[in-house]
């Protein structure tokens, strides 16, 4: 065996916990390397099976749905790979400085020194980056497997309101996987080790044998310690110490730091998640929902030059009243029928015709006042017997115009709700998009207070009228019930909208059209799922990321401690008693982990700040910070690095003081 | 004939306020198969001097000519290589490989340059310097004087141009440091090799043919003991 082998094999035997431990970390990020590129080979498989092999319309989902995320989680991964296995090969060569000065005086090549910690790295890999591919792959096989525990019940939810879709993650053995993540892994784990192994052979013999490699002191900085009655050494001492040693631990630091920094970022991202659910869903009392939504296509009109809505199959009132006459046939199922027109007509209003709010708000997302205002309109009709009792609380004959005088906007995060019309508003001028015009005259308003939460749903448009039905078509229309016998009446529903649209098999796209019936949970079932299932995948990537940025610390202490076991030993040989540098230790961990946390928190904090803040603009959703998750990050942070340093030290304590000194 | 010619040597440590003249203009050669001693008071420059002439530091100024060879001409890699074929070096604190035998840390220079060593050469050295039976045992397994055996077995392994021996006897007792001032004359005496021997020591350095004394950098006395 070539020498500098043998070296890096006899170094490999000789340290035998850290080789452990590196050989882990290697493993590791091969293994989570592994399981993002057979996530982007199985997400794949599965977009494909719905979506065809070219994803149809849908080719730039693959860029952003797989291709991004599985670049950016590959990124994180692989820097924090390069900073945990580059320490632990530093580390390595730190403890063979000495004989790297000597093999330098006996005359050996800087690219001979260079070779040795290199192929101390190629013979890691050669065992630990194999166990880490099969490691990934174990790890994408129970992915997978929890996934699909979660797939069949989403299947059914999403089939109810979506069809033709079918998501089955199946696990994808793929040569092209298999050689990148190869490639990828043994790329990461070479390029930390070469950074180390071109610092060792670049310093001098005499630096190598005079000071164990350090050669630039200039970034130690010198504190002095004055002994104060009043504050203990120990704490004195420990603080001068991290203040020493901080080059040395800045690896440790740095990994714990993006590690707490991706825990609270997860935290957070739940948060966000769960808000947005909170707020789309929408508790109407109803337990079953039909809905019939026509295709539509938004153009130009070429003479107006004004968007405009154009809808093949829309549902007439007529026909959505006889759906709701046979729907309540079903065991007398009170069932309350409402459909909604967005995009027909335009109101043109005078300034005076608005409320001051709803000019505030118009103004700020404007950006400036106007004099005349053109707002949407949507229009909505109701079953029969629910716009008569609609009529009635409105004070307004049957037939009449009742104005929802309510305009619900997004405040920054906070959802507000103004009325956006004066209380001197009769009338309104309607607009269509060809140009022609008709007025229509307010029968009966109804403030925010008093409209039915039926009709306070997510989306809706600045002025909101419910029109009688007759003569009105609309593009989507929904039926709501509480049925005593859900199941069955969920099977009636389905019978009586396929007899009256039926699909033959096709899809939205081809038919024009698409009818559902499905519970008013199915929707939060669906979006639980997709959130346990996103939490699940994006903790367990956090978690064995952390895991690697604590082996790093666990690596890099107990180095550290053993390095200065002379230091300790002399400091026990004047008198220092073995609880003061215990103590001392300890304050050094926290001071430690302090620090990794100050920088960790802050940026954790920060993203999902960053994040909630967009999503702001986006969702009135209420938002705090992950506290729960901060505290225990601290807990943790402290609590595995004084653990390390206790254990550490506790080794150092059978040593004897003289033999220590010695060294 | 001249195998070592050191010319005008100076090496100054530090910078600005801080700076330290440990070598100050120099110079003086060696012949072929001279045994010279250069001795001197601690801090005088004598490890500085020898760093120098076995091409593991860089001067501030000057040359060290070894075999006719300009050796501050070469670069890194190259001076390395010609270190161990050419210039063998023997440290106080012996500086063994702990994790190699005997065998292999007397072979280290010829392991180096990939190459195995003559093995009629390595038994030579072997029973010279009474290590054929620890062959096989590892640095911490023996003693000092004869750690120290084997770091002058590693210096002649490869027949260099000359020996540089840094205190050599300086972590010994009398008889393991008489043991290796036996091996190293007898290495200059029997094979005419060259050898440059840095010590305190006043009886040591009468053994020598030539006493080179250095004082703050420079060289104060040169005394020929015999010619």
């Amino acid at each position: 065996m070539n020498i500098l082998c043998s070296f890096a094999l006899s170094q490999i035997k000789r340290k035998k916990c850290r080789t452990a431990i590196t050989a882990l970390a290697i493993a590791l990020s091969a293994a989570l390397l592994t399981a993002v590129v057979n996530f982007v080979a199985s997400g794949n498989a599965m977009l494909a099976g719905f979506l065809g092999e070219d994803y149809g319309l849908y080719g730039g989902a693959y860029l952003m749905m797989l291709l991004v995320p599985a670049v950016f989680l590959a990124a994180l991964i692989a820097a924090m790979s390069v900073i945990v296995i580059s320490n632990a090969f530093r580390m390595s060569a730190n403890e063979r400085m000495a004989q790297f000065g000597t093999l330098k005086c006996v005359g050996a090549t800087k690219n001979q020194i260079y070779k040795t910690i290199m192929y101390e790295c190629i013979l890691l890999c050669t065992l630990a980056i194999p166990a880490g591919i099969l490691l990934g792959y174990l790890l994408s096989f129970i992915g997978i497997g929890v996934a699909n525990l979660y797939m069949d019940e989403l299947n059914v939810l999403v089939r109810s309101m979506m069809k033709r879709v079918d998501f089955s993650l199946s696990f994808v053995f793929s040569p092209v996987a298999l050689i990148a993540s190869v490639v990828i892994s043994l790329g990461t784990v070479l390029f930390a080790a070469m950074l180390p192994a071109r610092r060792a052979m670049r310093i001098s013999a005499l630096d190598c044998l005079r000071n164990g490699g350090e050669t630039d002191t200039s970034g130690y900085k010198r504190t002095k310690i004055t002994i104060d009655a009043g504050k203990k050494i120990e704490c004195r001492m420990a603080r001068k110490n991290v203040s020493s040693y901080r080059r040395r631990m800045h690896s440790a630091v740095t990994a714990f730091a993006i590690s707490i920094m991706l825990f609270i970022t997860m935290s957070g991202l739940q948060e966000i998640a769960e808000g947005i659910q909170n707020y789309i869903y929408a508790d109407y009392g109803y337990a079953v929902i039909a809905d019939y939504t026509a295709k539509f296509k938004n153009t130009i009109h070429p003479e107006t030059g004004r968007r405009q809505q154009e809808c093949a199959y829309p549902i007439d009132a007529g026909t959505a009243e006889e759906i709701t006459r046979q729907l309540r046939e079903f065991e007398e199922t009170d069932v309350y029928g409402s459909g909604q027109d967005y995009s027909t007509y335009a109101a043109r209003l005078a300034v005076q015709d608005i409320t001051e709010e709803m000019r505030q708000v118009l103004a700020e997302s404007t950006g400036e006042e106007q004099s005349e205002i053109v707002l949407d309109v949507e229009r909505i009709i109701l079953d029969d017997r629910h716009y008569a009792e609609l009529c009635t609380q409105a004070e307004v004959e049957y037939g009449g115009v009742i104005l929802l005088n309510d305009y619900k906007y997004n405040d920054s995060g906070t959802e507000r709700h103004i009325a956006p019309l004066a209380a001197t508003t009769s009338t309104l001028k309607l607009e269509t998009a060809d140009g022609s015009q008709e007025e229509i005259a307010i029968d009966g308003v109804l403030e925010t207070a008093e409209i039915p939460g039926i009709l306070m749903y997510p989306n809706t448009n600045p002025i909101r009228l419910v029109v009688p039905a007759a003569g009105v078509s609309v593009r989507g229309y929904n039926w709501f019930a509480n049925p005593k016998d859900e199941e069955g009446f969920m099977a009636y529903a389905r019978g009586v909208l396929e007899e009256r649209f039926p699909q033959h098999g096709m899809d939205y796209d081809e038919a024009g059209y698409t009818s559902r019936v499905y519970g008013a949970q199915d929707f939060v079932k669906i979006m639980n799922i997709a959130i346990v299932l996103a939490a699940f995948f994006l903790y367990a990537f956090v978690f064995l990321l952390g895991l690697i940025g604590v082996l790093n610390v666990v690596s890099t202490v107990s180095f550290q401690i053993k390095l200065r076991a002379r230091e300790l030993a002399v400091l026990q040989s004047v008198g220092m008693t073995s609880d003061s540098i215990q103590k001392m230790l300890n304050i050094e961990s926290i001071l430690c982990a302090g620090k990794a946390l100050v920088a960790g928190l802050p940026l954790g904090m920060g993203i999902v700040a960053v994040m909630a803040h967009c999503v702001k603009k986006l969702f009135p959703i209420s938002f705090h910070m992950p506290w729960v998750a901060i505290v225990i990050t601290i807990v943790i942070s402290v609590f595995v690095m004084w653990g390390t340093v206790r254990i550490s030290a506790g080794a150092l304590k059978k040593q004897n003081i003289i033999e220590t000194i010695r060294i | 004939m001249e195998i070592l010619e050191v010319k005008d040597l100076t090496k100054i440590y530090g910078k600005g306020g801080s700076q330290v003249t440990a070598l100050d203009h120099v110079s003086f050669q060696v012949k072929k198969g001279e045994f010279v001693a250069i001795v001197g008071a601690s801090g005088s420059g004598k490890s500085t001097l020898m760093n120098l002439m076995g091409g593991i530091d860089r001067p501030t100024s000057g040359d060290v000519i070894v075999d006719g060879r300009l050796i501050y001409d070469m670069d890194e890699s190259a001076l390395a290589i010609f270190r161990r074929r050419n210039i063998g070096i023997v440290y106080q604190f012996y500086n063994l490989i702990p994790n190699l035998t005997v065998d292999e840390n007397i072979m280290l220079p010829c392991l180096l340059d990939n190459r195995k060593p003559d093995a009629r050469k390595l038994e030579k050295i072997l029973e010279m310097t009474g290590l054929t039976e620890r062959r096989n045992h590892l640095p911490g397994e023996l003693s000092g004087g004869q750690q120290q055996r084997v770091s002058v077995g590693r210096a002649l392994i490869n027949d260099p141009a000359f020996i540089m021996a840094d205190e050599p006897t300086g972590n010994l007792d009398s008889r393991a440091g008489r043991k290796i001032m036996e091996l190293l004359t007898a290495a200059n005496r029997r094979e005419n090799q060259t050898l440059i021997l840095i010590t305190h020591d006043e009886k040591i350095a009468l053994q020598a043919d030539r006493i080179l004394t250095i004082s703050d950098g420079q060289i104060v006395r040169d005394e020929v003991m015999r010619a």
